[in-house]
């Protein structure tokens, strides 16, 4: 028996809104960058079941940029992280608020 | 099955040229610097940084005339558009990353940094917008976006020695994968109702079948317009850009605001002009709401902020609003249009924060608008271009910026559709308002240091001054929690800096070529507009 299209699709679709939600409510600055792989994940899963339900390999092969784009974007934020903590200990969003007007 | 061959595309080269331009730009940069023992100086880093955009210029013009001679092509397995306006936006992304590496000369040197990085990363983003103007394929503007964006992120966290540095990259950077997060799902989307990513190939399959089921691509068609309308920074999408703009370095800054804007609102143009054309219906609609929103919030935003930099942010909100017109229209006409907006918009924003990066003298910080007062007495010419770029900025005629804001109206008043003439009303009263802080800046400059201004530093006093602990929030990240104080030492940094005299600077000469090339061109394209409007026409996509 083998699993349906619109399985994957909700399964995508909550993971994303995980992430979406996780992102505005969480302050800990680890956490939203993990809540956006996870989007990207959810993204990479939709895609993964329609090229499957497509039988088109394109599909397939987009996940592998999305997967070195969110691995890159990772090393660039947690670079980030580590040159704030060096000056400021505690980098959670309550901590980022010099910048205002 | 799934077909297990993966067949190679041939590449061509010389298309790409003018991205592998700036691209072997940077590598050389980064790699002369870890091969020789001597410090290099800015100097020669500047040198590589402008010949790469000039080799880069020069093989667009290249593309530029095989696309008149021979038409528009589609290279690389159809991935990339070499049309009329892809060829066109990269030109005028090289120059503003030239414009730029002018102005980051004398900026590194004031502000003692050492090392290739900021140049090379400014070549990268160079060549991640232009890859998005020629990006013909979700994918691939995916990628453009990225290869531009995490360069971006890191130019906004250079400026190590201030926390707000690090605070605006951190928000940058978890903004922006937000929206590429989004503008990602939301191809899936499409992908999944057409069964391509390719632009042209999703309009085909609009031309040639019945299409009933089109919830999911209604859905993919919203996330993709909402994750570039963050890099452009369209309201509802806007709140990250007024905490960038004033925490990332000036000069970052200049790039920031001139070439994400090129590289986001081709995407933008290409992917609902060519792909998505036939529902127009379902896309105008979303647009409208966004351009009503990016003018009014930009207009209205900017006139409370006292520091100019966060002004200048605002002042990009709206003009994003008034690029969006172009959209609205939806007719060739408007592509056009938006384009020749795109065009003066870049010149001006780069031209305004190399003013502003030079204003800021030494430590990057003098950005407060009563620090300015009395500047025109000290630096008379550069005050003057200043300006210049200013009235550019409000459309004031005589200037490009006129001509832009003359040509989107123009299109969208043309095209006829519903609520267009309204729209223009919206648009002309918000460049009413928004000409209010751009010449509030002008005045400024033009008084004396211990007068009062005629208009005052913030129109609405209830609001507290700059750095009091609690400040009017608007609605980013650090203020959705209500009673979020400033800690004590950027009180401190923030008051020292008002002591020493900020008006004391000497402008350099890259700084001055910036100034010089951006007011100049301001002025001659406003007096000749003929001569963008005709570049502009031949602005078209591959279709």
């Amino acid at each position: 028996m083998s699993v349906g299209l619109n399985y994957y699709l909700i399964l995508a679709a909550v993971l994303f809104t995980i992430g979406l939600v996780g992102l505005l409510i969480r302050r800990n600055v680890l956490v939203m960058l993990m809540c956006v792989e996870l989007m990207l994940n959810a993204s990479n899963l939709t895609f993964v079941a329609f090229a499957s339900k497509l039988k088109d390999v394109g599909g397939q092969a987009d996940v592998f940029f999305v997967l070195v784009v969110a691995a890159a974007e990772v090393v660039v934020g947690l670079a980030i992280i580590v040159s704030i903590y060096r000056k400021r200990l505690g980098a959670t969003a309550d901590d980022l608020s010099s910048l205002k007007g | 099955m799934i077909a297990t061959q993966l067949l190679l595309p041939k590449i061509s080269y010389f298309s790409i040229l003018p991205e592998i331009c700036l691209i072997v730009g940077a590598l050389v940069m980064l790699a002369m610097t870890s091969v020789t023992r001597n410090r290099i100086t800015s100097k020669v880093y500047t040198g590589i940084t402008v010949l790469a955009g000039i080799a880069s210029i020069g093989f667009s013009i290249k593309n530029y005339h095989d696309v008149l001679r021979s038409g528009a092509h589609l290279v690389i397995d159809k991935v990339l558009a070499i049309d009329g306006f892809s060829v066109l936006a990269a030109i005028l992304v090289s120059a503003c990353v030239i414009i730029a590496a002018f102005l980051t000369q004398n900026f590194v040197d004031r502000e003692n940094w050492s090392g290739p990085e900021i140049f090379a990363l400014m070549l990268l983003a160079g060549s991640g917008a232009q890859f998005m103007a020629a990006a013909n394929d979700l994918i691939m503007i995916f990628l453009g976006l990225e290869i531009m964006s995490i360069s971006l992120y890191v130019l906004a966290a250079l400026d190590t020695k201030r926390i707000q540095s690090g605070e605006a990259a951190l928000k940058y950077l978890v903004l922006g994968g937000f929206a590429s997060a989004i503008f990602i799902y939301g191809s899936a989307f499409v992908y999944g109702s057409t069964g391509t990513t390719n632009l042209g190939q999703i309009a085909s399959f609009f031309a040639t079948s019945y299409y009933t089921h089109n919830g999911l691509l209604i859905i993919g068609m919203v996330l993709v317009i909402a994750g570039l309308g963050f890099k452009v920074a369209a309201v509802p999408f806007h709140v990250w850009s007024p905490d960038v703009y004033q925490g990332a370095p000036s000069p970052s800054v200049t790039l920031m605001s001139s070439i994400a804007k090129i590289g986001g609102f081709a995407a933008l143009l290409r992917i609902l002009m060519t792909a998505l054309v036939s529902y127009k219906a379902d896309w105008q609609p979303i647009i409208y709401i966004l351009a009503v929103a990016s003018l009014l919030v930009g207009a209205f935003g900017g006139l409370v902020q006292s520091n100019v930099k966060r002004m200048l942010a605002y002042s990009a909100i709206n003009h994003s609003g008034f690029i969006l017109l172009g959209l609205v229209a939806a007719t060739q006409v408007g592509v056009s249009a938006s384009f020749v907006y795109l065009i003066a918009y870049s010149f001006i924003a780069t031209g305004v924060f190399s003013v502003v990066t030079i204003l800021g003298s030494k430590g990057d910080q003098n950005h407060d608008i009563r620090n300015y007062r009395g500047l025109a007495k000290k630096h008379p010419y550069l005050i003057l271009g200043f300006a210049v770029l200013l009235f550019g900025q409000a459309g004031i005629p005589g200037t490009v910026g006129f001509i832009a804001k003359l040509s989107v109206f123009e299109a969208l008043a043309r095209s006829g559709g519903p609520g267009a003439y309204s729209l223009v009303v919206v648009a002309i009263v918000s460049s009413v308002i928004s000409a209010v802080y751009y010449l509030r800046v002008v005045i400024a400059c033009y008084s004396k240091p211990d007068e009062e201004m005629i208009i005052p530093d913030r129109l609405f006093s209830s609001s507290l001054s700059p750095i009091s602990p609690i400040q009017k929030a608007d609605g980013d990240i650090g203020q959705e929690h209500e009673g979020v104080t400033l800690l004590v030492e950027d009180k401190v940094e923030n008051l020292k800096t008002e002591d020493v005299d900020t008006q004391d600077f000497r402008v350099g000469i890259g700084s001055s070529i910036a100034v010089i090339l951006t007011s100049g061109i301001v002025v001659v394209l406003g007096i000749f507009p003929n001569l963008i409007i005709d570049l502009a026409n031949h602005a078209t996509f591959i279709f």
